[in-house]
């Protein structure tokens, strides 16, 4: 039996931001936390550079800057993933403008921080890589956020301004470019 | 890898394996999984991925992006810091006012100081109206914060186009 994610639960967030709102400053550290490495695992897979710290952290002050009128029923991560999102598009916009976009390099990628990963061998997990960066920049953003976050297609679709089924579609075409490369 | 018949189990599997399927369900795919090579492969490639996917990510520094964070909006714990440090500078004013004497026993007992100094000057009652109007004011300016921007990225409806030409 899969065991819950405890860094899924809106209740705490909810708690936590009221808390916070309350005047204590304490609940900001929970809630960046909680959420900051998500954040900054899905910078990352869009594969731009970017610089992924500054993303996060920008993304978390304009978050909190409108923390009081974030609505209790949504979900904050859902809510980081998106600002971090545009975030990162408007980046990209004006690097387009600068003509200085670049493609994230391989050897970008950082220093491990799940412990699980030496149960992967490297071999593998290089493999796994390279199939998931063939996928389109949309099947790779809807494939990270199903399988590394475990989202949902609704909060997919919140996330990227799309619709659940073109989440369902872009995930289950990832997985089946994913299976083929690996099959090869 | 081949794909499952059951084309509704095999779109819960990323659910399942990130436990966020209710206990009846989750004990439906448990089981179907259990007896399913195709989903048990795609189970054991979505952890693989997931660990790999994950491992890939930088650090983040928490303290240093909460450094960064506005402060609260100040409701009520807010109102009765901003209560405390009325009454300090209230009574620091008047321990200012009274002399040099006052100077020296702030002077003395530094960290102290202001309990000392509301001690001496009896507290903030002794101000004189006009002159906790100026501290209020005086404060007001101070407590001002620049409201941060709740969004300023929205409007980027752009979607991301492939990486690179
Ligand atoms: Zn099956």
């Amino acid at each position: 039996m899969a065991p819950a994610d405890p860094r899924d639960d809106p209740a705490l967030d909810a708690a936590l931001i009221a808390r916070w709102l309350d005047g204590d400053e304490r609940a900001a550290s929970e809630l960046v936390a909680r959420h900051a490495p998500a954040v900054a695992r899905f910078v990352s897979s869009l594969g731009l550079r970017v610089d992924v710290d500054e993303v996060v952290q920008d993304a978390f002050v304009r978050a909190f800057g409108a923390l009081d009128t974030f609505r209790a029923d949504a979900a904050l991560r859902t809510w980081l993933f998106t600002i971090a999102r545009r975030l990162v598009l408007d980046r990209r916009r004006s690097e387009r403008r600068r003509g200085t976009e670049v493609e994230v390099q391989e050897d970008d990628a950082a220093t491990p921080d799940d412990p699980l990963s030496s149960l992967v061998a490297q071999e593998m997990q290089d493999r796994l890589k390279a199939a998931v960066e063939r996928l389109t920049p949309m099947q790779r953003e809807v494939f990270t956020l199903r399988v590394s976050e475990g989202m949902g297609y609704k909060e997919i679709a919140d996330v990227l301004g799309s619709t659940e089924g073109a989440a369902r579609v872009h995930y289950h075409h990832a997985m089946r470019s994913v299976k083929e490369f690996l099959d090869a | 890898m081949r794909d499952c018949a059951n084309g509704e189990l095999r779109d819960q599997l990323p659910d399942w394996v990130h436990g966020r399927l209710d206990a009846a369900r989750a004990e439906v795919v448990a089981q179907h999984v259990a007896a399913c090579a195709d989903c048990a492969d795609e189970v054991a490639l979505l952890r693989d991925l997931g660990t790999t996917l994950r491992a890939g990510a930088p650090q983040v520094d928490v303290a240093r992006i909460v450094a960064a964070l506005p402060k609260p909006p100040a409701r009520g714990r807010a109102t009765l810091r901003w209560y405390q440090r009325t009454q300090w500078r209230a009574a620091a004013a008047v321990v200012l006012m009274v002399g040099a004497s006052s100077i020296a026993l702030l002077d003395r007992g530094a960290p102290d100081a202001p309990k000392a100094a509301m001690e001496f000057a009896g507290g903030v009652s002794d101000l004189s109206e006009g002159d906790l109007q100026s501290l209020l004011k005086d404060l007001e300016k101070m407590d001002a914060t620049p409201q941060s921007e709740p969004d300023g990225a929205q409007g980027v409806s752009a979607e991301l186009g492939p990486v690179a030409p």
